[in-house]
């Protein structure tokens, strides 16, 4: 039997991790796919910053609908549809920047790759989920008729 | 045990923050960051950093950039016991000689050198 999960239980995932793979897509609707340091807060909405000359940032400030999961090996995936909303007031952006590196210290030895690559300032965004569910990867199998998936946020339907 | 206070110059806000919650956390070292020339030579002289890691370029209002703030610092006697750390985004145009011979003490690429490296640089030198 697949495990349902609570909303605390998937805060307390979310912020235990510190990498997600956001997908966003260009106006003309060209995916990209991107590893990116993420950080949440208690409403499980996600923050970044990317250089403001990368292609996810363009993407994301050209069309706003993005994806991403977060997930780890026997415990859980969390996907997460959601509009990404460009953080432009000074204060709220130093205190996303405060929180990323917070999640950057969770790893010892993690050195975010973006540092490693010259490129602009850094553009900050909320990401405001519309879907979240949760995968059960606690057990090796899974019974056909078992819901695997639990639906935490769901406000696509509205 | 003697406190270690760094003194990190660099303009990068979410490099600096990450560096700074790392060194705490992996060293216990205190933290104080710095985004131009004048600002980082004022805090050198006032808080008496043991170690100053600073960007080599990053041209203030002033024209003043990272290697100006070595050349100054090592020019200071009161300050030649400070060890100087210079980063930099490039590895080619003779960016570590240039750091060398204006007195930096080690030069690291940021493209080359991960933090655990920093960290562990820095440990041998307190």
């Amino acid at each position: 039997m697949s495990k349902t999960y609570t909303t605390q239980d998937v805060l307390e995932f979310l912020q235990e991790h510190f990498i997600m793979e956001l997908a966003t897509a260009s106006a003309a609707s060209r995916p990209a796919a991107s590893v990116m340091l993420y950080a949440t807060d208690t409403n499980l909405h996600f923050y970044c910053a990317t250089h403001n000359d990368s292609y996810k940032a363009k993407n994301m400030l050209d069309n706003p609908q993005v994806a991403l999961t977060v997930w780890e090996h026997q415990k859980m995936m969390v996907q997460v549809d959601g509009v990404a909303e460009q953080v432009r007031e000074q204060g709220k952006q130093a205190e996303v920047l405060d929180m990323l590196a917070d999640a950057a210290t969770h790893d010892t030895s993690f050195w975010p790759p973006v540092f490693r690559i010259k490129g602009g300032d850094y553009i900050v965004f909320h990401i405001i989920p519309t879907w979240i569910r949760v995968l059960d990867l606690t057990q090796d199998t899974m019974r056909q008729e078992d819901e695997p998936f639990t639906t935490i946020i769901d406000i696509t339907a509205l | 045990m003697k406190k270690v206070l760094i003194l990190l110059n660099d303009n990068d806000p979410l490099m600096t923050r990450v560096c700074k919650n790392k060194f705490q956390k992996e060293g216990g070292w205190e933290t104080k960051i710095t985004r131009s020339y004048e600002e980082a030579l004022r805090a050198v002289r006032t808080e008496k950093p043991q170690l100053v890691i600073t960007d080599l370029l990053m041209p203030d209002e002033s024209g003043h950039t990272g290697l100006d703030l070595i050349q100054t610092l090592r020019a200071d006697n009161t300050l030649k016991d400070v060890v100087i750390v210079a980063l930099s985004e490039l590895t080619h145009d003779n960016e570590e000689e240039k750091a060398l011979t204006a007195g930096a003490t080690y030069f690291y690429a940021k493209s080359e050198v991960s933090i655990a490296q920093i960290i562990e640089k820095i440990k041998t030198l307190m």
